[in-house]
């Protein structure tokens, strides 16, 4: 039996909305949070539900209630990620930004580097009843990017956003988290150091683990941009390598967690594989004996459902997710006629530094992004958008139709 | 081990915009140039770039009540024309200043020939700037006029090496402006010219310093001079057109291409 979106017992309509907005499998239906599910695919609630209700059916294992050790793990890893809010880079990225991740976006100016980052500063401090991190954000500012007027639009679209959510669900538990999102609240949450150099920024760097330890709360790292500080210096090229390594480790060092517990419950064979375990500089970790499988307290799993009983509990990770933003520049056409194209800079030596690497670039006038790096997802391209609210996906034109109301936005440019 | 800088605090990031003596091209611009950034206006000859630095300059006086540094790359600055803004604001406005105290508080920089000279220029502005920071009337705005002159010819037979070490010089001039905006607390407006996008493999590449979009004047595609290396240095990117095609004199219009 399929289990694609089409084949859901489901009016024809609901099926299409669900695959537009990025909703293709059963599996993606019955595991998304169900006030975003409505508010990406731009319908009711109620027909969120419905359709979840469907797409659990489909699923299910054959244990009524029971959730198999993939969809307990998909949940899992869903509930680590930062959200951008363009369903678009969610779906290409799994479901958003993070699980111990340096994600590196790499593009020419003008196409929303820094709008992403800073967009991603304010999506950490989602609560966590919106199956958010409720977390804080620490931003590096190498290039002045980063304003107080945009941060605000920004701050108050998220708050309105979450709102509404609250509102349609007549939730009072997340009407009152969303209430607590002050704007004051949003700003305090973003540690922002500003960097005009590179001994500026490897010092910040530097101090990193001992601030995020000191901090627990911050839960993302945003360096915008890592290439300018490095670009004013090329003329000792062995000297920007080191730093360059140097810089990268302390990097990995925030954004792999230090829990052991992590490593062993996670078992992604991709998180395993792809960079293995190193001690940072020599340290020793702490190793904790843990058994059984990770499991997650009530609290932390969206919806409030309880974790299985064969689960162990243990505490979320404390780790960082790290975004860093870079340049691009030509690199000369090939002699067989080849176009000149547009590569990051920095070099094959940082290339390596990334788990995952989104390019932006701009075609036919839109802004498009492609992930051609990626330990876990196949390589893929979105469109997004930039707007007044911050970084959106593109929406379908509202209809009505005759199953009910249908809210939608008109996308803004 | 040593210390890096300080956290800043979000709320006290400076709001303060730099009028540019227009009240409608400052709410295009959200209120006018923003402080701690480098506002970049580029165009070809005659499309008044040099008269919005000068007229900026006078409304930093007279808005701001701060001085101005005016570097100025192409010869001889224009300093009758500031004079002539001056009156005329001075004349349009209730202020107790004279055209005289406006111009006074425009410390000029001239002959500036190459990419090093205006770096170490720049650099050599640390004192005089704080010298002025204590006073009624501390740098509100920063102008390079314009930074394509002592720039744009890389000489005979420019070669990678060529391109890498202007390039160089583009990170750390951007550097050490940003570094003594943010410090002191005042906006850079730079201008710069255009090239000529010739159709063909390259046009997509131009565009990815154009926002995607092509940039006509005078009915012609162009780009902005000094290529992606420099725009990547750039915090907000205006383009002042031509609207009409070719030789007639005609309406210009000033573009947000990023920012």
């Amino acid at each position: 039996m399929t289990s694609d979106v089409s084949s859901l017992p489901l009016c024809p309509t609901l099926r299409s909305k669900l695959s537009a907005a990025g909703f293709t499998s059963a599996a993606a239906v019955a595991q998304a949070d169900p006030a975003r599910l409505a508010a990406d695919a731009a319908v009711t609630l109620e027909d969120a539900q419905r359709a979840q209700h469907a797409a659990d059916a489909r699923t299910r294992s054959g244990l009524a209630g029971a959730l198999s050790a993939k969809a307990l793990y998909d949940r899992e890893r869903r509930s680590q990620r930062i959200i951008t809010f363009c369903a678009g880079l969610d779906s290409i990225l799994g479901g958003g930004v993070g699980l111990q991740q340096i994600t590196e976006v790499c593009g020419g100016p003008g196409l929303g580097k820094t709008q992403l980052g800073m967009q991603l500063a304010l999506d950490v401090q989602i609560p966590d009843c919106f199956g958010g991190l409720g977390g804080e954000a620490l931003y590096v500012d190498a290039e002045g990017g980063l304003t107080l007027e945009r941060l605000t639009q920004m701050a108050d679209a998220l708050a309105a956003h979450l709102r509404r959510v609250a509102a349609a669900r007549g939730d009072a538990r997340r009407a009152q988290a969303a209430a607590a999102l002050t704007r004051e609240r949003m700003f305090d949450a973003v540690h922002l150091y500003r960097v005009h150099d590179l001994a500026e920024l490897l010092a910040v760097v530097d101090g990193l683990v001992a601030t995020l330890a000191a901090r627990p709360a911050i839960r993302l790292v945003v360096v915008d941009s890592i290439a300018f500080p490095f670009r004013q210096d090329h003329a000792d090229l062995a000297a920007r390598t080191r730093q360059l390594a140097q810089l990268g480790q302390s990097l990995m060092e925030v954004a792999v967690a230090h829990d052991v517990a992590v490593r062993q419950g996670v078992g992604s064979p991709s998180f395993l594989g792809a960079r293995g375990w190193r001690p940072s500089r020599g340290r020793i970790l702490q190793v904790e004996k843990r058994c059984g499988l990770l499991g997650r307290p009530d609290l932390h799993s969206p919806g409030g459902r309880a974790a299985p009983p064969h689960c162990c509990h243990f505490p979320p990770p404390k780790n960082a997710q790290v975004v860093l933003t870079n340049h691009v520049t030509t690199r000369p056409g090939e002699d067989g006629g080849a176009p000149p194209r547009l590569i990051p800079v920095l070099g094959d030596t940082w290339a390596h530094v990334a788990t995952s690497r989104l390019m932006l670039y701009w075609e036919a006038g839109a802004r498009r992004a492609f992930l051609y790096k990626s330990p876990s997802q196949p390589p893929a391209s979105c469109e997004y958008l930039v707007t007044g609210e911050g970084i959106r996906g593109r929406r379908q034109p509202a209809k009505r139709g005759p199953e009910g109301e249908c809210r939608g936005e008109a996308a803004k440019k | 081990m040593k210390s890096g800088p300080a956290r800043r605090r979000i709320q006290s990031l400076q709001v303060s915009k730099c009028s540019l003596g227009c009240p409608i091209l400052d709410a295009f611009l959200g209120g006018g140039l923003s402080s701690g950034s480098i506002t970049e206006l580029v165009g070809e000859a005659t499309t008044a770039k040099t008269q919005l630095c000068l007229q900026a300059l006078v409304h930093a006086r007279l808005s701001l009540g701060g001085s101005g540094v005016y570097i100025y790359t192409e010869g001889d600055p224009p300093l009758d024309r500031l004079h002539q803004l001056a009156q005329a604001a001075v004349a349009r406005r209730k202020t107790p200043l004279s055209a005289g105290d406006v111009v006074a508080g425009v410390f000029v920089e001239r002959g500036v020939d190459c990419g090093e000279a205006l770096l170490a220029r720049v650099k050599a502005l640390q004192p005089l700037l704080a010298r002025v920071a204590g006073t009624p009337a501390p740098v509100r705005l920063l102008v390079v006029d314009s930074l394509a002159a002592p720039l744009r010819d890389l000489g005979p037979s420019p070669g990678r090496r060529e391109l890498l070490a202007r390039a160089q010089t583009f990170f750390r001039l951007a550097a050490a402006l940003r570094a003594l905006a943010d410090r002191h607390g005042f906006a850079v407006l730079v201008t710069n010219q255009v090239t000529d996008v010739v159709a063909g493999p390259g046009a997509a590449l131009a565009r990815s310093a154009t926002g995607g979009a092509p940039l006509l004047t005078s009915g012609r595609e162009v780009t902005p001079a000094l290529g992606l290396a420099w725009a990547s240095c750039v915090n907000t990117r205006l383009f002042a057109a031509h609207a009409a095609g070719g030789g007639a004199p005609g309406p210009r219009v000033l573009h947000l291409v990023w920012g």
